[in-house]
C-alpha cells in the first residue's frame, strides 16, 4: 500500500465533524470564559497593568514632575524621621568638666596627678580614687 | 481597479481590532478557525472531550498573547502553532498519567457524516463496517508517536503543505518529510487489512 492509498483512507476522517450547533455553543462558552477571566484578574495585576499603561503614556515633562515629587517625598521623610537614641545621648551629654561639678577649681596648664590607691591608704585619705 | 484583500490582510485587520479591545473581532477569528483547529486536535487526541477543553485553552491563550503576534507569519499559522504545541503538551501529560485504553478512543463523532451516505444508512451491515473503520483508523493513529501523528494529521488528513507544517512545528522541511515517511511506513502495516 503506497502513500497515496494511505492518504485516501486517512482523508475519510475529514468527514468526521461534531454535532450541529457545536461551534455556536463553543463560541458562547468561550465568550463566558473570556468575561470570567477578565473579572477574575486580580486587582494587583490590573493595578500593575494600569501603572504600566500610564507610564507608557507619559511624556518628558510628566516624568520630570514625577521624579521631583518622589524627591520631595524622600526629603521630607528624612527630615521628619524621629531622632535615634544615640543622637539623643550625645546631645544630652555634660559639657562641664567633672572637677568643677564637684566644686574643685580647675586651673589650666596644671596636670592633675591623682594619687594611686596605695598612696591614699598610706596617708589615710579616704579611698575615693 | 479594486483588489480584494487577502485572507492574511483580513485576519491582520481583525487582530488589530481585537488588540484594541474589540471582542467581536476576535469572535470572528474563533468562528473562522475553530472547525479546522477542532479537527486537528481531535485527530491528534481521538477524544472529543479532551478536544473541546484543549480548543478552549488554545483560543484563550491566543487572546491573551495577541500583543505578541507580530504579523510576520499568517495568523492561521500562528494559532495553528499554538494549537499543535498545546495538544502535544497535553498528550505528554496524558501519557504520564495513564496509558490510553481503547475505551478512551472515540469510535467516531456522533452524528457525523463520516463515510455515510443513504446507501450505507439503509444497510446496517455496511454501517457497522464504517464504524469499524473509524475505530481502526483512530486506533492506528494512536499507535504513532505524537510527533508523527501531528505531521500525518496536518499533511494527509488536512492537506497542509510541507513548508507550512515546518513553520507550524518549528522544524525544517526535511524533518517534516522524514517524519511523514516513517509514519507512512508504520501505517502501511497498521492499515494493511483494508487493502487485503
Amino acid at each position: 500500500m503506497d502513500s497515496e492509498n494511505i492518504q485516501k483512507i486517512l482523508r475519510l476522517k475529514n468527514h468526521e465533524s461534531p454535532e450541529e450547533g457545536y461551534f455556536d455553543d463553543f463560541l458562547q462558552e468561550f465568550q463566558c470564559r473570556q468575561r470570567a477571566e477578565l473579572l477574575n484578574r486580580s486587582s494587583r495585576s490590573l493595578f500593575i497593568e494600569r501603572v504600566g499603561t500610564w507610564m507608557g503614556e507619559l511624556n518628558t515633562s510628566q516624568w520630570l514632575y514625577g521624579a521631583g515629587l518622589a524627591y520631595a517625598v524622600v526629603f521630607f521623610a528624612v527630615m521628619l524621621w524621629p531622632e535615634s537614641a544615640v543622637e539623643r545621648r550625645h546631645i544630652e551629654a555634660p559639657t562641664v568638666p567633672m572637677a568643677t561639678s564637684v566644686g574643685l577649681e580647675v586651673k589650666q596648664d596644671v596636670v592633675l596627678d591623682f594619687p594611686s590607691s596605695r598612696e591614699v591608704i598610706a596617708v589615710g585619705l579616704p579611698q575615693e580614687f | 481597479m479594486s483588489t480584494e484583500p487577502s485572507q492574511r490582510e483580513i485576519d491582520q485587520r481583525l487582530v488589530e481590532k481585537a488588540r484594541e479591545g474589540d471582542t467581536e473581532a476576535f469572535d470572528e477569528l474563533v468562528i473562522k478557525y475553530s472547525p479546522k483547529l477542532y479537527a486537528m486536535i481531535y485527530h491528534m487526541t481521538s477524544n472529543k472531550e479532551d478536544t473541546h477543553d484543549i480548543l478552549q485553552d488554545v483560543f484563550s491563550k491566543a487572546y491573551r498573547s495577541l500583543k505578541r503576534f507580530q504579523g510576520k507569519s499568517a495568523f492561521y499559522t500562528w494559532i495553528y502553532s499554538i494549537g499543535v504545541n498545546m495538544t502535544l503538551n497535553f498528550l505528554k501529560k496524558r501519557k504520564r498519567r495513564y496509558s490510553l485504553s481503547l475505551d478512551d478512543v472515540d469510535s467516531g463523532i456522533q452524528n457525523d457524516m463520516a463515510f455515510v451516505d443513504s446507501g450505507y444508512k439503509a444497510n446496517p451491515r455496511e454501517g457497522n463496517t464504517i464504524k469499524e473503520l473509524q475505530v481502526k483508523l483512530n486506533v492506528a493513529l494512536q499507535q504513532l508517536s505524537d510527533d508523527h501523528r501531528a505531521v500525518v494529521t496536518m499533511f494527509d488528513i488536512q492537506g497542509i503543505p510541507h513548508g507550512e507544517i515546518s513553520k507550524i512545528l518549528g522544524v525544517s522541511e526535511g524533518t517534516t518529510r522524514s517524519r511523514l515517511y516513517y509514519a507512512h511506513q508504520q501505517l502501511q502495516s497498521l492499515l494493511s487489512e483494508f487493502w487485503d
